[in-house]
């Protein structure tokens, strides 16, 4: 006997056919989309800086061949000028974008702007950076990494700076421009007790160095920029990669000093162009906990 | 007393065997762990290495079965990961569980797992040890299954990122639901129809909590309004008439300004068809991909290759020897369109072309452009943050050649003992393009590559196998000349010397050879295998995501067994 119900589905089976549908419209319903209509942004005007919170540092890890590191310099750039004596920016020129390239655009990309604090701080076993430009906001985790990309440094500039303050700093030079001898000195005043291992790295930054730039973004768009300013270039350090301890669960009132002394004679930098950048960070996490910039070299 | 405790356990332990009589364990597990070396030649120095000489990635893989249920989870080691892997891997935990529950009617999964709609431009998660990625979602899966030819599912959860917890809306949520229809088992009187159709539809949204978003660009911070569910839909269809098949998928998402297209509003569209066609002797199969603006990740700010809630499928052919993929296809997601093309053929034995053992030919060609795309205003350029970014017409193709391979392959029986796999490519590689460099700096590689492969059974367990291969090209690191010889001894042992030399680079201190001793041991579906060398600096891909691999030196252990 032949089944004339071959095209019709059971009883049964339209009922769960029919509960799917309904879940399947009740699945569609809740997720909504969001539509974002023109103007898509409206641009910040300025922010007032709380000097009762703690300052950011925010290293730019960047190279000459990287297409993309000359807008993260300018987002860098545009972040200190936000907030301004609260965010100072190091560029760590490293890693295989930093290399000199001899065969492209000579002699642009010739210079070597890499040193062995910044390979340090770049390399495996430290911060491990793996791909440029990427940022670190006062080395802390930001959404579980302490390195990110562009897109996240203000997020982690905001959210860092809104932490206490655990200490006041000082950094103060004096530069002979006849022997080229730097004196520094650097008053760290710890503002609340700490747990743990303090350290103080103290750097060298150089601005306003020009040379060759490869870029990709628009709207310069030039395979090179051939006369880039680079900013708060990372010269070296004067106490070793990772500073030195300064103290060791500090409570509030502490305060302790260190000076050090550099010869400019032996470098082809330019002093007036230097700087001295001071920071504290727990010497475990390696968590910066403050900040301080001397003015240029005079 | 310790009569009465066992008078209590007798049951106890019964009842549990009771419980687990016909349940079954699977499982599998692999460590791969590496002695790195100083070697200053390539650039790696004691310094470069700091200390850390020894790194391993392992997991073990376990799933426990018992009737309808099913439960597994993953244990992962990163100590710290191999030097090419993310550094955010370093760790050791569990980030893979699940249990599930399935009958005929219901499919439940709570927990990690792995899921992909269609071909996946919409949505997809899977894991892929050799890339280390891992884009799994952990929530709920429900498939249903009404009648037999109609399938629905539908994903709710966060996707795996490394080992960092999900907390705080730090990732998007993403739900998704796909409907799926075998017209021919659905409708009685399409059961035996020589034409097969399946039809196919998915919707996906993903909810970020963030509204603004401030972005410095251009000296300004721009506080970006953002969309807080950002969906992603389509259909597909898949046609079977014969020996032909006809597959095609269509996703368009709405709105989703990510750090990947530098923050512009455009709508992303994908269309991806893949046509073929088979009898005894003949292959082909046509591919064709048009993708633009299609990146879909969970978390906006993100431009690697994690928290990808879709797949933008290759179409391209996928090279296994050495200097074939040396210079892979990384799939773009802003932007590309692309086809190609594949034609196998086998002559019988005995026949003409055959001959007494037989023949096949096997012949590919794809190329991959850019779109064309246009201002959207005078003022704005393209790509511009916060704008559209640009306009493109549908199925714009741009003048800008990304990537093109044609190549034959020769697959020639000799006897009983001897085979031989005889191939030649013609590459042209984008290298601007597809490794985001800057437009003339490295420019466009051409490069042609032979490569033969002999192999001799010299008895019934011991072969010989060879492969010689040759890279032509004026461009990047210039020419390469490879060799592998490989022994075997069915079926547990083999050793392998294989060397790339790298003579025609212009460098003349990196005219280097990139050298490996390997030897392995096979027992049941245990194999352990150990290594010794060089290896050169590049990218691997699967299926169109890529990872860099730096140049390194070192003894390397690999282990790997399943039960």
């Amino acid at each position: 006997m032949a089944d004339n119900s071959n095209d019709k589905l059971s009883g049964n089976m339209k009922t769960n056919l029919k509960m799917a549908v309904l879940l399947l419209f009740g699945a569609v319903i809740l997720q909504s989309c969001t539509k974002v209509d023109e103007p898509y942004y409206t641009v910040k005007s300025s922010v007032n800086v709380d000097t009762t919170k703690r300052s950011v540092l925010l290293e730019d890890y960047t190279g000459h061949q990287c297409v993309n590191c000359a807008p993260a310099a300018k987002i860098a750039n545009t972040i200190q000028a936000y907030y301004p004596g609260q965010v100072f920016v190091i560029a760590i020129h490293a890693g295989s974008f930093a290399r000199p390239n001899p065969v492209s655009y000579p002699p642009y990309l010739l210079p070597d702007y890499r040193c062995t604090t910044g390979n340090d701080w770049n390399g495996f076993s430290s911060f491990n950076i793996d791909a440029y430009p990427k940022g670190m906001v006062n080395r802390r985790p930001y959404k579980g990494s302490t390195s990110f990309g562009t897109s996240e440094w203000n997020q982690a500039v905001q959210e860092a700076i809104a932490l206490p303050k655990v200490a006041v700093m000082t950094v103060n030079n004096s530069f002979n421009s006849q022997t080229k001898l730097l004196n520094s000195k650097v008053d760290v005043k710890f503002l609340t007790s700490y747990s743990g291992m303090v350290n103080l790295t103290v750097c060298i930054l150089e601005d306003s160095i020009y040379g060759g730039q490869l870029n990709i973004i628009p709207p310069d768009s030039t395979p090179i920029i051939k006369n880039f300013r680079f900013m708060h270039m990372l010269r070296g350090s004067l106490n070793g990669s990772f500073g030195e301890e300064i103290a060791v669960n500090p409570s509030s009132g502490l305060l302790a000093t260190r000076s050090f002394t550099f010869d400019f004679s032996a470098q082809s930098w330019v002093p007036e162009h230097c700087s001295v950048i001071a920071f504290i960070s727990d010497a475990e996490t390696k968590e910066v906990l403050h900040v301080a910039k001397s003015a240029d070299l005079r | 007393m310790g009569t009465i405790s066992m008078l209590f356990l007798v049951p106890l332990v019964v009842k549990s065997q009771d419980f687990l009589k016909g349940s079954e364990v699977h499982g599998n597990m692999q460590a791969d762990a590496t002695y790195y070396l100083a070697d200053p030649k390539t650039g790696i120095t004691d310094s470069t290495l700091a200390g850390e000489l020894i790194r391993m990635n392992a997991f073990t893989e376990v799933n426990y079965s018992l009737g309808n249920f099913t439960a597994g989870l993953r244990f992962e080691a990163y100590l710290p990961p191999l030097v090419g892997y993310s550094a955010q891997y370093n760790g050791v935990g569990v980030p893979y569980w699940y249990v599930n529950y399935k009958n005929d009617f219901i499919d439940v999964t709570a927990g990690n797992f792995y899921e992909q709609f269609g071909y996946g431009m919409i949505f997809r998660t899977y894991q892929e040890w050799t890339l280390g990625y891992d884009n799994s979602l952990r929530g709920l899966r429900v498939k249903v299954t009404p009648v037999k030819g109609i399938t629905f599912k539908g994903v709710y959860g966060v996707q795996r990122y490394y080992w960092e917890p999900y907390k705080d809306y730090n990732r998007g949520i993403v739900k998704g639901f796909d409907a799926d229809f075998y017209l021919n088992d659905i409708f009685k009187s399409l059961n035996d129809a020589k034409v097969k159709l399946t039809l196919g539809g998915s919707f996906v949204s993903n909810y970020q909590r963030e509204t603004i978003k401030d972005i410095p660009s251009d000296g300004k911070i721009l506080a970006l309004k953002l969309p807080q569910n950002v969906s992603n839909y389509g259909g597909r269809f898949n046609l079977n008439i014969g020996d032909f098949n006809m597959f095609s998928e269509y996703a368009h998402i709405i709105n989703d300004p990510t750090a990947m297209n530098n923050y512009i509003y455009k709508n992303g569209d994908g269309l991806f068809t893949n046509l073929s066609y088979s009898k005894p002797g003949l292959g082909i199969s046509l591919m064709s991909k048009w993708i633009d603006n299609m990146s879909y990740k969970s978390d906006r700010a993100l431009t690697n290759n994690m928290l990808n809630i879709n797949y933008l499928p290759a179409i391209t052919k996928e090279h296994s020897y050495a200097l074939a993929s040396m210079y892979p296809y990384s799939t773009q997601p802003n932007g590309e369109a692309g086809i190609s093309g594949t034609v196998t053929l086998h002559f019988p034995k005995n026949s003409t072309l055959g001959g007494k053992t037989g023949l096949s030919v096997t012949g590919n060609f794809s190329q991959v452009n850019g779109l064309n795309k246009k201002q959207v205003s005078d003022t704005t350029y393209i790509g511009q943050i916060g704008t559209l970014g640009y306009s493109s017409g549908f199925w714009s193709v741009g003048d800008v050649v990304y990537f093109q391979d044609a190549n034959l392959e020769v697959n020639k029986k000799f006897g009983k003992k001897w085979k031989g796999i005889f191939t030649y490519l013609y590459q042209t590689y984008n290298k601007d393009v597809i490794e985001a460099h800057a437009p003339g700096d490295y420019g466009t590689i051409y490069s042609q590559i032979g490569i033969a492969d002999i192999e001799w059974k010299i008895t019934k367990k011991h072969t010989l196998r060879w492969e010689v291969q040759g890279l032509w090209t004026k461009q990047d690191k210039g020419n390469w000349a490879a060799a592998l010889v490989e022994f075997t001894i069915s079926p547990s042992w083999f050793v392998s010397v294989v060397d790339q030399f790298n003579y025609g680079n212009s460098v003349a201190s990196q005219q280097l050879n990139y050298y490996t001793l390997g030897a392995g041991y096979n027992y049941n579906s245990t194999r352990i295998s150990v290594s010794y060398g060089r290896q050169r600096e590049g990218i691997i891909c699967v299926g169109g995501v890529c990872r860099y691999v730096p140049a390194t030196n070192g003894l390397t252990l690999t282990f790997s067994s399943s039960f």
